[in-house]
Formats: structure tokens, sequence, C-alpha cells
């Protein structure tokens, strides 16, 4: 899981292009959206694209997204519950 | 300040080659958007609207002199020649010019299969001016266009403020995009296709069709044989100043392209008789074009959106969906909103979803796009 | 038609050179485009983390428009256009997005590539940083077309379809980078020299 957690915080640091903080600065725990991070709507795509690129699984809408995407732990959970 | 006629125009779709067989199988309910026209991704789970590649081909025969064309660059040799033959202007004259809107070209010269079969530099949108210049020999080399959703629109504001400021004499604006790969998937990667045919402004509307036209209209401060009833007033382009691709919460930027138009064209919303939206039936596309329509007062003025027949042609939407609007002002009837059943958006506006006969003598088009791009055009039947 | 506007600021930004205001400016060296505006963006000090989101050609148009911009924080935005062209439209970004569908079997088109892959996001892009919501338009031309640029610049002004225009050329193709952009308006103010087509040939060079 800690693995999971650190490696889904790079990722997302080089995927979206947050060059103003770094990877191990992401909080686990805090929301993604609405917070310092500044991510938008394109960010949600782009986090789509990531799951399905880089670990295999799937997220149909934006919408359906919202909850996977609260934050990199709920993140690492929808990785780890719907990995085949 | 000169009176700008359109005195021609042209549509090339899947419904037809001609504006009045476009218009025809409008009228008659028929759709160019078909489900899955080939097997493979990533049009696999699609609905598209494509021209027939067989039909095509016999139509450019016609006009072929040996030389290789794109698909794209038929569609613009069809629909330019199909518009100069029904007016009198001289396309080597000193005062023709042309005005090509697009957003892609020819994109799909970036695909293996294809990219081998032209030369380099045929993937530049400049080189369009080239070919277009060479086929038709005209003096001044085509100006491109190319700002997203809008460009057809927006082709139709520079077009017709270059001749009412009595730069130009003629102009031709012609519209043009393809259903590509390239774009479609871009789309898909923003979750906004449908995979079944568009709803615009309904309430279960899920998203675009990709669709791909041309659309020619001839513009001149000559209106030399009086049978050329429709003037253009006035138009204006804006921005969200928001974000690069979602659509304004507000519909604050395209209630500016709205009244700075209405002001150029010194007319007030109530005048308006009828509204050409761009309706791309995305939700938020859609709801944010409610809210500016209200804001403009607008909200009861009959209004349709085209895209369910055409599905979304891109460069050459601001162009074909103002022909076919012009030419429902002439018949003085609203076409109905093909996909249109319930309204979706949370502010009340006045869609058809049938024919409606009605007195037009102005009605306003418009269009948004990516990069919070606005455009709207009105135009006036000459009495 | 005879221009009576002027070029209020200008900054051209090309292969190993930066002038600003007809003075050059000293700048570091790259061969990376990228690498060379984000230097920019850090020694300027700019605050701005979506800069990073960017394309090379929305980067180079955000930079030049941040020097040209540089003292006239109160220009109105609903009355500033922004009007560019360039040659290669956004060629560099859609070679990338078109490498991302190319294999069926590794097929990840990504929205933050695509958004890119249409030449007025640059306009879009600095319309949001500085608020400007007026007329927007690109043109693609082989050249910078400067006697038809002028013509409608002029023609926008004239007509009172705006106060201010940021306009130019911007055009990245691979490494190659070259951007020109000037803001125009009606006041003899600023770097206050003539807006037409003689005075960009002779600056844009």
């Amino acid at each position: 899981m800690e693995d999971l957690v650190l490696d889904l915080k790079k990722n997302i640091k080089s995927t979206l292009n947050l060059e103003h903080i770094e990877a191990e600065q992401i909080d686990t725990l805090a929301p993604l959206f609405g917070n310092g991070l500044g991510l938008d709507s394109i960010d949600a795509l782009e986090l789509i694209v990531l799951l399905e690129k880089k670990y295999g699984v799937k997220i149909k809408s934006a919408e359906d997204g919202k909850h996977v995407f609260h934050s990199v732990k709920s993140m690492a959970d929808y990785i780890i519950a719907n990995k085949k | 300040m000169k009176d700008v006629f359109i005195i021609a125009d042209n549509i090339i779709s899947p419904l037809g080659f001609t504006t009045d067989e476009n218009y025809l199988n409008i009228k008659n309910g028929v759709s160019g958007i078909k489900s899955s026209p080939t097997p493979t991704p990533p049009y696999d789970t699609a609905s598209v609207s494509i021209i027939d590649e067989v039909l095509l081909e016999e139509k450019f025969l016609l006009l072929s002199n040996g030389v290789l064309y794109t698909k794209l660059e038929k569609f613009l040799i069809l629909s330019i020649q199909n518009t100069l033959a029904q007016s009198g202007v001289d396309v080597t004259s000193k005062d023709f010019y042309i005005i090509i809107s697009t957003t892609k070209g020819n994109i799909d010269l970036l695909e293996e299969d294809k990219k081998h079969n032209y030369p380099d530099n045929r993937i530049h949108l400049w080189s369009l001016a080239d070919t277009i210049q060479k086929y038709f020999g005209t003096i001044h080399k085509p100006f491109i266009l190319s700002n997203a959703c809008i460009s057809g629109v927006n082709a139709l504001v520079v077009a017709s403020r270059l001749i009412r400021d009595d730069l130009y004499k003629h102009i031709l604006v012609s519209g043009v995009d393809i259903v590509s790969p390239f774009v479609f998937s871009g789309f898909q990667s923003f979750k906004a296709i449908s995979a079944s045919p568009c709803l615009p402004f309904d309430k279960d509307r899920a998203g675009i069709n990709m669709g791909e036209a041309c659309g020619s209209l001839l513009l001149s401060s000559i209106n030399s044989s009086l049978k050329n009833k429709v003037k253009i007033l006035g138009g204006a382009t804006s921005n969200d100043a928001n974000h690069i691709s979602g659509p304004s919460r507000t519909g604050d930027g395209l209630l500016l392209s709205i009244s700075s138009a209405l002001k150029e064209s010194h007319l007030t919303s109530d005048k308006i008789d009828f509204l050409n939206a761009h309706g791309t039936a995305t939700v938020y596309n859609d709801e944010m074009e409610a809210k500016a329509f209200k804001s403009a007062g607008l909200q009861n003025t009959p209004m349709n959106g085209l895209k369910g027949y055409f599905g979304h042609t891109l460069g050459a939407a601001g162009t074909i969906e103002t022909i076919i609007s012009l030419h429902s002002m002439l018949k003085n009837e609203v076409l109905p909103t093909l996909g249109f059943t319930i309204r979706g958006t949370e502010e009340e506006v006045n869609i058809s979803n049938q024919l409606i006969s009605k007195e037009i003598k102005y009605l306003l088009k418009t269009a948004s796009g990516f990069g919070g791009c606005n455009g709207a055009i009105i135009l006036q039947k000459n009495e | 038609m005879s221009s009576t506007n002027y070029i209020q600021s200008y900054c051209q930004i090309k292969n190993g050179t930066f002038i600003l205001n007809g003075k050059s400016i000293p700048f570091l060296k790259s061969d990376s485009i990228n690498d060379l505006l984000k230097s920019i963006y850090v020694e300027q000090e700019i605050d701005y983390p979506k800069f990073y989101k960017m394309d090379d050609l929305c980067k180079l148009g955000f930079i030049a428009a941040e020097f040209v911009l540089k003292g006239f924080s109160t220009i109105q935005g609903e009355r500033t256009a922004i009007i560019l062209a360039n040659a290669s439209s956004t060629l560099k970004t859609d070679l990338k997005h078109q490498n991302s569908i190319e294999d069926n079997n590794n097929y990840f088109p990504s929205p933050s590539t695509f958004v890119y892959t249409l030449p007025n996001i640059t306009i879009g892009e600095i319309a949001i940083r500085h608020k400007f919501k007026g007329e927007n338009t690109f043109f693609v031309s082989e050249q910078y077309d400067t006697s038809f640029m002028c013509q409608y610049i002029n023609s926008i002004l004239n007509n009172n379809r705006a106060d201010f225009v940021l306009t130019g050329w911007i055009e990245v193709l691979q490494e190659d980078y070259n951007c020109f952009i000037s803001l125009v308006g009606k006041e003899k103010t600023g770097f206050s020299t003539l807006f037409n087509k003689e005075t960009i040939d002779i600056l844009y060079k």
C-alpha cells in the first residue's frame, strides 16, 4: 500500500505537470481537488487515463471518478479493489 | 459602410452535395448520423456523420484535373465550385478573395497509411491556401482561419467586416473539417462523445457525434442580381477568459458576443425572430448557451440546433448551420431540433422540436468552442 | 486604410534573441524551447502553476504577453482583443497526440495533450491570465501576412470594436520558435510607434 501511494504521487506529479511541488508533499488523505494543488476538469480526465494506462483500472466518466479521485488514498483503495 | 449580401451558398455533407438537397433532407427529418460505419477502433462504438467515399469520388470525377487531392480538399473544391457556379463573380478577378475556416485541415495525413501519398507540407493548414489557389487560379492566396468550433462563424464575422468597411468586394467563406481518428479520440478522451445520435438541449443529452462537411457562402457588397435577399448585419467574437476547455458556468462570454453583434447590427434582442444555437449536446455546453440566451432576453425566441442532422462538424459547423438557417429565414420556417424532446437545461429556452411557420426577418447564429471562444452573427432578410 | 493606431509595446523572442521595445534583453541560451521558457518563467518570478501544463506554443505566447503587457494592467478586458497568427498551427502537439493513438494496443489519447491541438488555445491561455474577453481570432499563413493582419487589426480599432489589440506572430515547429507580439491601441503612448505594415515589417524582420 505505501509503495502504491508513493508511486501514485509520483505519477500524479508527472502526469499533471505539478512542477511547483514535490511528489512527497502531496498529502495522502487531503482532497486532491478544490485545494492548493489547483487541479481542474482536464486534470480529472487525465487521472482517468493514468489509472487505465499505468494501473489497468477503468473509470467510465468524470462523474464516477469523483469519489475515486477524492484523495491519493481513495485512488489507491480503488486500484487495489479493482485490479485484475 | 457597405451592405454585405450573401449571394450564393453550398453545403457538402452526408445529406447531399447542394444546399437544396441538404435542406430537403433536414425538412424530412433525415440525419447524416449513422451508427458504427466501421467495425474498427476508434469508431466501433460510435455514431458519426460521414460522407460516402464512393459517392464523393463519383461527384469529384467531373471536377478532377488529374492531380491527387485529399478528402478534405475534394470537399473544398466541390463546395467552392458549386457556390461560384451560382454567382456571376469572376474567380480570377483582383476583387475576389477566399477565407477557409478549418480546425484541423488535412489532419488524416498524419496517419501512417496516408502520409506517404502526399508531399510533407500538405499536412500544414497553409498548404490548403496553395492547393485551392492553384485549382481555381485565383489572384490572391486564400486566408486561413483556425479558431476551434467557432471558426465558421468567426470567418463570416471577419469577411463581413472587411466588406462592410469597404476594404474588399467579394469574399467566399468556406468552412471544412473531416471526421478523423485524431479528433474523435481527443473528444473521446474528454468523455464528450455520445455512442447514440446526439440530443441537443434534451434532458438525456450525453455528448456529441463527430461529423464532416463543407459549407461555402459568397459574400459581396454588390447586389447585382437583386435576387439576393440576405444581408449580414453584424457579428462579433469574444472570450470567456475562464477555462481552456470547460464552458463558462455563467454564459457571460457568449452573452458578450451576442450583445456586441446586436450593437453592430443596431438591433435589440426583441427584434430577433429566430435563433440557431451551437447546441453540441454536451451537458455543460447546452446549459451555458441557455444561460446566455436567457441573459440576452432571448428565452422566448424560437430556436433550434442542427447537430442532430450533421453531427459536430467543427470548422464547417458555423458555415453549414448559417446556410440552413438563412434558407429557413427565406422560407419563413423554423426547422425542428432533431434529438430534442424534453428540455434538459436549467434555464428555460424556446427550443423547436417541430416545423414552425413564422415570419422571420432577423436571425441570430451563435457558436462556442475550446479556448473559451464565442461568436455571434446576425442576418437580415432584405425586403 | 491609413493607420492612426500605435504600438504601445512589443516583444520578439526567436531562436537566440529576445527584444523588448527595441532593446535586446540578455537571456539564457538553451537547446530546448521548453527549458528556455521555463527558465524565463522562474527568472521573472511569475506565480502561475498552470504555466507548466501548457504546450510550448502556449508557453511562448504566455511569456511574450507577460513582457508586452507589463505596465498595462489597467486596460479593460472586455475591450481588449487578441488576434494571432502562425504557420504550423499546433503541429508539434498534433504529432504527440497522434503518437498516443497509433497503436490500438497502446491507445491512450490524453485530454491535456488534445486540448493543445487547437492554435487558439494560446489565445485562451493569455485571455485567462489577463482577463481579456474581447475579439479573438487565430489566422494561419505560410509567412507572417503583415499586410492582411495590419489591415484587419486597424479595422477593428478604427470601428471601435476594441480599444486594444494584442497581436502578432507565434510559431513553434520542433525546437524552432519565433514569436513577435505587440499591444496596439488608439493612444500615442508607451513605445508609441505608428502601427502599420511598414513598421511591423521593419520590427519583425
